[in-house]
């Protein structure tokens, strides 16, 4: 997360790789840095952008369990 | 005949020199690129303490977050970082042996493991902030345990577990069959046989995946921002020993608090230089905390080596 902070925390649909963006985290963590009272569609903001970023790492991960079990060895 | 042999020769001479080359370059590849990750985060080190060096004293540890640069300190952040990191074992580390056990030795292997396998790497694997936001939906205000020290230590003992239990299986794993073989065939029941046999050869393995768990959780900013960790508190949680009957209490538990890399994100944020020492000052004691727990995980995993022959 800290690390992101790097990227500039700014919301910005670029693909030039040398302006400053937002991720996903820096975007939940500068929501959050603020009071975020329950059941308020900020709230409800950051749990879409977190599902969301679950979404794509679980896509990763499946791809990557199907690809170890085709490349492991099995004595 | 006697020309085309040594032509042979020749070639076979210069293809062999030739790979030769390639090999020493390869090593040179090799070389280099371990030293460019090595001496940028060995700089980084060294910044950090030439920075931070000065502003480490007794004071440093004993004063409370400041308006003032140089009044300021890190006691509510150590102490914070303490308490959270001593829930946080506690939950992790019971759960996770618990669980590793039950997928190695109890549980078979079908369907339902490999969906269990999956979902664990993947819990390994996501962003720690998606654990803050569990927690902020689960911790505080579905079970109502509010911005506490239990909500801050149940989240990272639930971000170390996966770790946690992947480090249980691979050691439960690397322990040959024959051991427990030779156990069941002297009658033992399978508790028996992990309690006298696969844990103790195991520990070395779960130990050292605990601490390096333990050591991610120290670090870890995002999921705590979430839960709400304060980043001013300029107070300590009550006190776990008290002194009337029963002498103990779990008030604690229930305090605001912050942490360490919390304290760090908030001085670096400010624009005056002399926080950004102060942050600096605040990794170095961070740096050392890990350090010392990575050491003892390694001392721990050679002494339990040194005692283990098969």
């Amino acid at each position: 997360m800290v690390v992101a902070i790097a990227a500039g925390m700014m919301p910005n649909l670029t693909l030039n790789p040398v302006e400053p963006i937002q991720t996903l985290t820096a975007y939940i963590v500068g929501v959050s840095l603020g009071d975020v009272p329950h059941g308020t569609i900020e709230y409800k903001t950051i749990f879409a952008a977190g599902i969301t970023l679950f979404l794509m790492t679980l896509t990763l991960n499946i791809l990557g369990f199907w690809f170890r079990k085709r490349i492991r060895e099995v004595y | 005949m006697s020309q085309t042999k040594n032509l042979d020769l020749i070639k076979m001479r210069k293809r062999i020199a030739l790979n030769k080359t390639l090999d020493y370059i390869f090593c040179i590849i090799g070389v280099l690129s371990m030293l460019i990750g090595f001496v940028l985060l060995f700089s980084l080190i060294i910044d950090l303490f030439i920075d931070g060096f000065p502003r480490l004293g007794w004071q440093f540890f004993t004063s409370y977050p400041s308006r003032f640069p140089e009044k300021a300190g890190i006691l509510s952040a150590w102490v914070g970082t303490t308490l959270v990191m001593i829930v946080t074992a506690m939950t992790a580390i019971p759960l996770g042996i618990g669980a590793g056990i039950y997928l190695e030795e109890y549980g078979k292997r079908n369907w339902l493991t490999n969906l269990i396998e999956i979902n664990m790497n993947n819990l390994a694997g996501i962003p720690s902030i998606i654990y803050g936001l569990l927690a902020l939906g689960l911790f505080v205000y579905f079970l109502k345990f509010g911005e506490s020290i239990l909500t801050g230590g149940l989240n990272l003992g639930l971000l170390i577990l996966p770790l946690v239990v992947i480090a249980t299986r691979e050691s439960i794993r690397a322990i040959p069959n024959s051991i427990r073989e030779a156990s069941y065939a002297l009658g033992a029941t399978k508790w028996q046989t992990i309690k006298d046999h696969i844990l103790p050869y195991s520990s070395g393995g779960i130990l050292t995946g605990l601490i390096i768990g333990l050591s991610r959780a120290i670090g870890e900013t995002a999921p705590i921002i979430t839960v709400g960790a304060l980043t001013f508190i300029a107070f300590l949680p009550s006190s776990p020993l008290t002194a009337k009957f029963p002498f103990f209490s779990f008030r604690w538990l229930f305090d605001p608090f912050t942490v360490m890399p919390i304290q760090m994100f908030n001085w670096v944020s400010r624009p005056q230089k002399e926080f950004h020492l102060n942050a600096a000052a605040a990794g170095v004691i961070l740096l050392l905390m890990t350090l010392i727990m990575n050491g003892f995980a390694i001392y721990l995993r050679h002494q339990f080596r040194k005692r283990i022959k098969w």
